[in-house]
């Protein structure tokens, strides 16, 4: 994971670059924004934490430059405003994910993980989340590299919840996606199918939870 | 630039102005305008009602001396009364002119250079008609009437043209007018007047209004004296009411700083005190269990810092102007969804019961969903985990007849009932867990009332705390 | 008929004139001696003005006014009240200010604030003294007219009255009679069968009178015949008892004088005190201020108790003026009178 860091606050920014080090990510640190510009303009970069009080050009005027050159890259952003609109307009001007200071820098780590993780998975065949691996293209699970034998049906919910992380997913969002209109289900089939994927997946670090009256989230605990 | 845009420019002006000079003038210009209209109005009852008295001389002293024209001897024979100047008289100092023409318009008598055309003989017989003119440099009033004479020998209309200048005429009116423009502008000048008296004893509350403020400092808690003026007396109650409201709000605001100080500092104070011991330690490694307790401590102020601001801002985001009409599902579907999130490494079973119908309430996406989640995390921090049971929260949106309520409740220890009002004041911790601030219900409880509605505690039949925010409808939260 | 016409220039100062001086022009009809103490005072009063005076006889005043042979004079004066009256109303005045009032009760002396009055002479009857010893004289129109009745063979042929026709007073004072007296047209036919003789000036009359030629005058000017009877003692003057009526001579500035201000002072000084002082104590003429009385008038007959009736200064004089009326009343007139 490479990653850039634009932080003004020195104490924080060799914190976090310390951090993310120690768990052996690439980390850049720059202290402005025209220095982020021109990193992007010749790296790679996987994730952008950007804080949103720089001096010079401020974060949210990055992001809306980024944006408007049609540059995806995922977008995390520090803010220590009190005013909670902060986090709206981070979100609307296109930034990935928002973090308020003062934050875990575990959280900080897993909050990008995830974003690149959500990335990749475009691209590549292969998701990662923590200690579990799938191949969307061989349907292959495996939980501490070891391959983990699932029904169709089950590798099908893992790959809807592996796509759709954190985010609430209905009964009924589930069973369109398990079976075509004219196969019959049963209100329990969705409930069985996922009690069994969760034994199958114990020891990894993907969390199903169930939600009455609302649906399933699946998060990654890592 | 006419005058009237320079008047208009000054009144639309959003410079400061006198409210009594703005009111005097706007009313004289007003009356002024009146008075142009009336008089125009009594200029033309002054010209009428003079052309109409003098008129009518002319018209009898015309009759008068078509008497004397007759027939006499086959041809037209003409004696004027004496009686018919007599009437003129009437207007004393005005000159006279005459013509007299026979039937054949020829002409028989008095001036026969008068500037008045003889009419179609044939048509206007009886009618007398009335024409203005200048003669010998004077405006002449003149008539013209026509008498039918029918013998045998001499028949047809003789014409009598009498003018008379128009001093009289215009002398009655003029004083006409001139009495009717006194009245007027005296009646103009006396409503002024009072206008003037009515303005500044209507003023004059204000004057003493400020006296009063004037003399007492803002802090004062003395009320204003109460007036016995019924108009005055609202005014009065509002500004006592209003700065009630600003010192209860200054006397909270000052509570709340020394809270919030201690609070801050306590918890300050004791993360110093771990550093330094840890600081002062002769262990050249230092103690991973010290590290620890200073960053649960720590984790402790941030999150205080956290929910004081937060707090702060709902209190202070408490105007009306950023309601917006809000779907309830939605925002509970997304603090729930975030929760869920947050809390998923725990042990901690989430329940959503939806309502039977759509649940709008007018609101701040914002301050509901701190408020809510604040409410949430309060329930994870007391809630029951523990080995063998699962802590279960139960979120609930319910359509009443009355009100709109979210109800968040958990299995937890709870709280004991005479304890319930208690816990929802600023800083006070009830219960055994001492995780907690003591600050999200209080966030809670404000976030409700700036919403109009209310926060309570009971007891949930889950075996914990039940917290029950209740929201007014849409249309009783506008009437309010 | 016949007409006597003379006009005369009288400049009163004989200095050469220098630039300041003013010359006010006075058309008028009235004797030069019944009014030089007037122009007289004036000029003391005004030292820098030269009055040019011109007399003539009412009617001609009158027609030169119309049809102007002379320049054009400052201010007009005449006896014939109906003639003024006309002018004025023909727009040959012009409107003056601040003139005096001499009586708050004679509205009927002025007209508008253009032609102003200021004498107040009666119409009288005149006698000879000598003709009528032993005999009554009469004091009443109706007392002459029942002796012209009855004692026909004295009045015949020596009975005198002005010419209506050719006299613009004359005319102004038959036609007057007419519409203030009702037996008017008996007197006049009474007077005509006596042969009246008629006579276009009252001086004539009067010296026809005090001869003996004449022996009663009827409708003479009060003011002349007063004035004479002072100095003669062969006539007597009557006031009539059962009415008289009063001429009013009247004066106005001339629409296109030169000296219009000048013209305006004169006339307010005929209507001052010192005018009427002047008028009453040494003209022939009477003031219209009636408590002044005349030096003419040791018999105070102007404040006896007649009727008196001035001819009013109005528009209303304009009827006899009518060219109908005026034919028709000269037809009558002449008839009755048999000329």
């Amino acid at each position: 994971m490479r990653v850039l860091l634009t932080e003004d606050n020195q104490g924080l920014a060799q914190s976090i670059v310390q951090y993310f080090s120690e768990m052996g990510h690439a980390i850049d640190w720059v202290d402005s924004a025209e220095k982020a510009e021109s990193i992007l303009a010749h790296d790679t970069i996987e994730v952008l934490i950007l804080d949103v009080n720089l001096p010079g050009k401020s974060g949210f005027e990055l992001l809306t430059s980024l944006r408007s050159r049609k540059n995806s890259i995922p977008v995390l952003i520090l803010t220590a405003r009190a005013e909670v609109d902060d986090r709206v307009s981070a979100l609307d001007l296109g930034a990935d994910d928002y973090l308020v200071k003062p934050f875990d820098l575990r959280e900080l780590a897993a909050r990008c993980r995830a974003l690149v993780r959500r990335e990749r998975g475009k691209s590549d065949n292969e998701i990662h989340c923590g200690n579990l691996s799938f191949n969307s293209a061989t349907k292959v699970v495996k939980v501490n590299q070891e391959t983990i034998e699932l029904r169709p049906r089950e590798v099908q919910m893992l790959e809807l919840f592996l796509t759709h992380l954190d985010r609430m997913l209905t009964k009924d969002d589930i069973a369109n996606r398990l079976y075509n209109f004219d196969e019959a289900y049963t209100p329990n089939a969705v409930e069985q199918t996922l009690t069994r994927l969760r034994k199958q997946l114990q020891g990894s670090t993907l969390i199903i939870k169930t939600v009455r009256g609302l649906g399933y989230l699946a998060h990654v605990h890592d | 630039m006419s005058m009237i845009e320079k008047l208009l420019a000054l009144f639309s002006s959003s410079e400061e102005y006198s409210l009594r000079q703005r009111m005097l003038t706007r009313t004289a210009l007003f009356m002024c305008t009146v008075l142009a209209i009336l008089s125009v109005g009594v200029w033309h009852y002054a010209n009428t009602s003079a052309d109409y008295s003098y008129d009518r001389l002319l018209s009898s002293a015309s009759v008068t001396m078509l008497d004397g024209i007759n027939v006499a001897k086959n041809q037209v024979h003409i004696d004027l009364p004496y009686s018919g100047f007599e009437i003129l008289q009437l207007a004393p100092d005005d000159k006279i002119y005459y013509a007299i023409y026979g039937p054949n318009a020829d002409f028989l008598s008095g001036y026969s250079d008068l500037p008045v055309k003889l009419t179609d003989q044939k048509t206007d017989l009886m009618e007398p008609h009335y024409v203005l003119h200048t003669y010998k440099g004077k405006k002449v009033r003149f008539i013209v009437r026509q008498k039918r004479l029918s013998e045998r020998s001499v028949a047809g209309n003789v014409t009598i043209i009498l003018g008379q200048t128009t001093l009289a005429r215009d002398t009655q009116m003029r004083d006409t007018l001139y009495a009717a423009l006194t009245t007027l502008m005296v009646v103009m000048g006396t409503a002024l007047l009072v206008m003037w008296i009515a303005i500044n004893r209507a003023l004059s509350p204000l004057n003493w209004l400020s006296s009063q403020l004037n003399t007492q400092s803002a802090m004062d808690k003395q009320n204003l004296p109460t007036t016995k003026m019924l108009e005055v007396a609202p005014l009065t109650q509002a500004i006592n009411d209003y700065r009630q409201q600003w010192l209860s709000a200054l006397a909270a605001m000052r509570d709340f700083i020394a809270d919030a100080s201690h609070q801050i500092r306590t918890a300050q104070a004791t993360t110093k005190a771990q550093l330094e011991i840890a600081l002062t330690s002769d262990n050249e490694q230092i103690d991973k269990n010290t590290i620890n307790e200073i960053y649960k401590d720590h984790t402790k102020l941030t999150r205080l810092t956290n929910q004081l601001l937060a707090h702060a801002t709902i209190v202070h985001r408490g105007d009306r102007q950023t309601f917006s009409v809000l779907a309830m599902q939605k925002i509970l579907q997304d603090v729930i969804t975030q929760a869920v999130r947050d809390y998923a490494h725990m042990d901690i079973e989430f329940e959503y019961v939806p309502p039977l119908q759509e649940v709008e309430i007018l609101g701040d996406e914002l301050v509901l969903k701190e408020a809510l989640r604040n409410v949430i995390d309060n329930a994870v921090q007391h809630g029951s985990h523990t080995l063998n049971t699962s802590a279960i929260i139960r979120i609930s949106l319910h359509h009443r007849q009355e009100n709109h309520q979210v109800w968040v409740e958990d299995n937890g220890p709870g709280i004991p009932e005479n304890m319930m009002n208690k816990a929802l004041e600023r800083f006070v911790k009830v219960g055994s867990n001492t995780q907690g601030s003591g600050l999200g219900l209080a966030i809670a409880q404000s976030a409700a009332l700036t919403h109009r509605g209310q926060l309570s505690l009971s007891k949930s039949e889950l075996g914990g705390l039940a917290v029950c925010f209740s929201f007014p409808h849409i249309t009783d939260a506008n009437d309010v | 008929m016949f007409r006597i016409a003379f006009a005369c220039y009288l400049i009163f100062s004989t200095l050469p004139l220098i630039a300041q001086e003013s010359v006010l022009r006075l058309y008028s009809a009235t004797d030069i001696s019944a009014i030089r103490p007037l122009l007289h005072e004036f000029e003391t009063l005004n030292p820098e003005v030269t009055i040019l005076y011109r007399e003539f006889n009412t009617q001609e005043l009158y027609d030169e006014l119309l049809d102007p042979t002379l320049p054009p004079p400052d201010v007009v004066i005449s006896s014939a009240s109906d003639l003024q009256v006309k002018l004025v109303n023909d727009g040959f005045a012009q409107p003056i200010e601040d003139v005096p009032d001499v009586s708050s009760h004679q509205p009927w002396a002025q007209w508008s604030n253009e032609l102003f009055g200021f004498t107040y002479e009666p119409i009288v009857f005149v006698y000879n003294k000598e003709a009528f010893h032993n005999r009554s004289i009469p004091h009443t129109h109706e007392a002459l007219a029942e002796q012209l009745r009855e004692q026909a063979k004295f009045y015949q042929g020596r009975i005198g009255t002005y010419d209506a026709a050719s006299s613009g007073l004359g005319y102004l004072v038959a036609s007057q009679d007419e519409v203030t007296f009702s037996l008017t047209g008996r007197l006049q036919e009474s007077l005509g069968r006596a042969r009246a003789d008629i006579h276009c000036c009252t001086s004539l009359l009067l010296t026809r009178l005090t001869t003996g030629d004449l022996v009663f005058g009827y409708n003479l000017l009060g003011s002349y015949a007063m004035a004479k009877a002072m100095n003669n003692e062969h006539i007597g003057v009557i006031v009539p008892e059962d009415y008289a009526l009063v001429i009013v001579r009247s004066a106005f500035v001339h629409r296109d004088a030169m000296e219009a201000e000048l013209a305006a002072d004169f006339i307010a000084y005929l209507r001052s005190s010192a005018g009427q002082k002047t008028i009453a104590n040494n003209t022939a003429l009477m003031p219209l201020d009636r408590t002044l009385g005349s030096h003419n008038d040791p018999e105070n007959q102007l404040n006896s108790s007649t009727n008196f009736h001035p001819i009013r200064l109005g528009p209303e004089l304009l009827l006899y003026l009518d060219q109908h009326k005026q034919t028709q009343f000269l037809n009558s007139w002449s008839q009755a009178l048999g000329d």
